[in-house]
């Protein structure tokens, strides 16, 4: 049964630059980013086309054999939800969404796997120590060194 | 508990708790201001808009007013931000006891909790705990400190970060974790985390004469020409790095006893007088790469680049910030060429490099 997403919205923002997508999940402190056809896949998605739909889009717009691009795209979707960008859910038939599969002609360049770049350096501005203790006054406080 | 700590993942809640803390932290406000016998007040134009800060007594006004001395104005009618600041020791008056479980905090050291749509809330205690409150509707904000030890050097560096996001962010501006240099004719604003060679570029660039806005947060502003103004007059550099690339400059190191544990932090406007800009047209963002080569290059890239550069690390610094603040930055970054500046061992060389781009 196809799935569609979501953006996990609200705690990821997102933008396509240039064929780039720079996906950030503001509470992990983790930042992506998806060159095409990743960039492709992830517009796709958040469109609101199924992994379905996405994999025939794909395939309209890239040469390649229809199983590893099939591949590819539920590799890279299954990804971005394993990192709690998007959210799937089961859905019967195809939605309203507007499906791009007629790009097709002869010069398709060829599909290469798409990579999530994934950036974690500002993790620490986040993930710093946690409350340990409460003060009298009831506020949260850092451990103190014994 | 919740992690993080940004606008999605914050608690929320009706606002009325939170306006009601806010005016018991208000009353201790006036009750330490009448311990010391009235306010101290300092009057600043920030981005062109207006700022008040009240100091209730004089420990904090050293530790929090050198950095932006350079943005003193005359006093306003009705500022855009009123800024009240007080601490306990000096005043003997205790900050209101929270009315919150410690479960509505985030599970960070930094951390902020609590907040409505009307009051933000954000309690630090990394050193010595911190509390800022701020009431949207009456343009209002209250920073309580433990004591002036509490006074980080990073907070020493741009003070009053929180309530200049908050409330100017409201007036269409965006604070953004950038450099700019330049003049106010024209200027390039430079994007990257921390080690990345932001700072260098910017201290190479006022070493060679360019003027610069901030080393490390500019108020970006998305006009009809997209703008970048200043809000700190201070530079830091890692000790180290300034004693192999600019030993020169150690001499003028303003808190030299900490320099190793902190940074090396100089005053712009006192080592390069007349070389501070307040604001400058953004002409392209570039975003610094050493390579280890002796000289400096730049690459033609896509905004991709400078956004990737400059917006996460700002929202994340940021608190009760999320898509707004992405997408003003996102804005600005594009409607300028991106560059990756492939920053050389030859400083002088990148700060040359840069000019000739402005004069283009």
């Amino acid at each position: 049964m196809p799935t569609r997403y979501r953006v996990s919205s609200p705690n990821i923002v997102a933008d396509v630059i240039d064929g780039e997508a720079v996906i950030i999940h503001l509470e992990k402190g983790t930042y992506y980013s998806l060159l095409a056809p990743g960039a492709e896949v992830w517009e796709a998605v958040t469109r609101g086309a199924t992994d379905v739909e996405t994999q025939r889009e794909m395939k309209a717009r890239y040469a390649g054999e229809s199983s590893d691009i099939e591949h590819a795209v539920s590799e890279l979707i299954a990804e971005m939800e394993r990192e709690g960008l998007l959210l799937g859910e089961s859905v019967t038939g195809e939605g309203a969404v507007v499906v791009h599969t007629d790009a097709v002609s002869v010069d398709r360049p060829p599909f290469q796997r798409p990579e999530l770049k994934r950036y974690s350096d500002m993790e620490a501005i986040l993930m710093m120590d946690p409350i340990h203790e409460v003060d009298e006054a009831g506020w949260p406080a850092a451990k103190r060194p014994e | 508990m919740k992690r993080g700590g940004l606008l999605p993942s914050a608690p929320s809640e009706s606002g009325g708790a939170t306006l009601a803390y806010f005016d018991a932290v208000d009353d201790a406000y006036l009750r330490a201001a009448a311990v010391h016998g009235g306010t101290f007040d300092h009057n600043y134009s920030v981005a062109g808009r207006t700022v008040t800060v009240r100091f209730a007594g004089a420990a904090l006004v050293g530790e929090l007013t050198r950095a932006i001395s350079h943005l003193t104005a005359d006093a306003a009618a009705d500022p855009d931000l009123t800024i009240c600041v007080w601490d306990s020791e000096s005043s003997g008056i205790a900050l209101p006891d929270t009315p919150w479980p410690v479960q509505a905090f985030q599970d960070r050291r930094e951390m902020w909790g609590v907040n409505g749509e009307r009051v933000r809330v954000v309690y630090e205690f990394a050193e010595e705990p911190r509390l800022h409150v701020y009431d949207r509707e009456r343009k209002t904000a209250i920073l309580w400190a433990q004591s002036a030890k509490g006074i980080c050097f990073y907070e020493r560096a741009a003070p009053f970060f929180r309530p200049f996001h908050w409330a100017l962010g409201e007036r269409g501006l965006q604070l953004a974790h950038a450099a700019a240099v330049g003049s106010s004719a024209g200027g390039v604003l430079l994007g990257g985390k921390g080690g990345s060679g932001k700072s260098t570029t910017t201290l190479a660039c006022l070493a060679a004469g360019l003027g610069a806005a901030g080393d490390d947060y500019v108020m970006l502003e998305d006009g009809t020409t997209p703008m970048a103004h200043s809000l700190y007059n201070k530079a830091k550099l890692f000790a180290n790095h300034m004693r192999d690339a600019m030993p020169a400059l150690l001499a003028s190191v303003v808190n030299r006893e900490e320099m190793e544990a902190e940074k090396a932090v100089v005053q712009i406007d006192d080592v390069y007088p007349g070389q501070l800009v307040v604001s400058m047209p953004i002409r392209a963002v570039l975003v610094p790469h050493i390579t280890g080569e002796q000289k400096s290059e730049l690459v033609e890239s896509s905004s991709a680049l400078g956004i990737t550069a400059i917006a996460p690390s700002t929202v994340f610094q940021l608190r009760w910030a999320g898509r707004e603040d992405f997408e003003r930055i996102a804005s600005v970054v594009r409607r300028v060429p991106n560059y990756q500046l492939r920053l050389g061992r030859n400083l002088e060389h990148a700060a040359e490099t840069i000019a000739r781009l402005l004069v283009t």
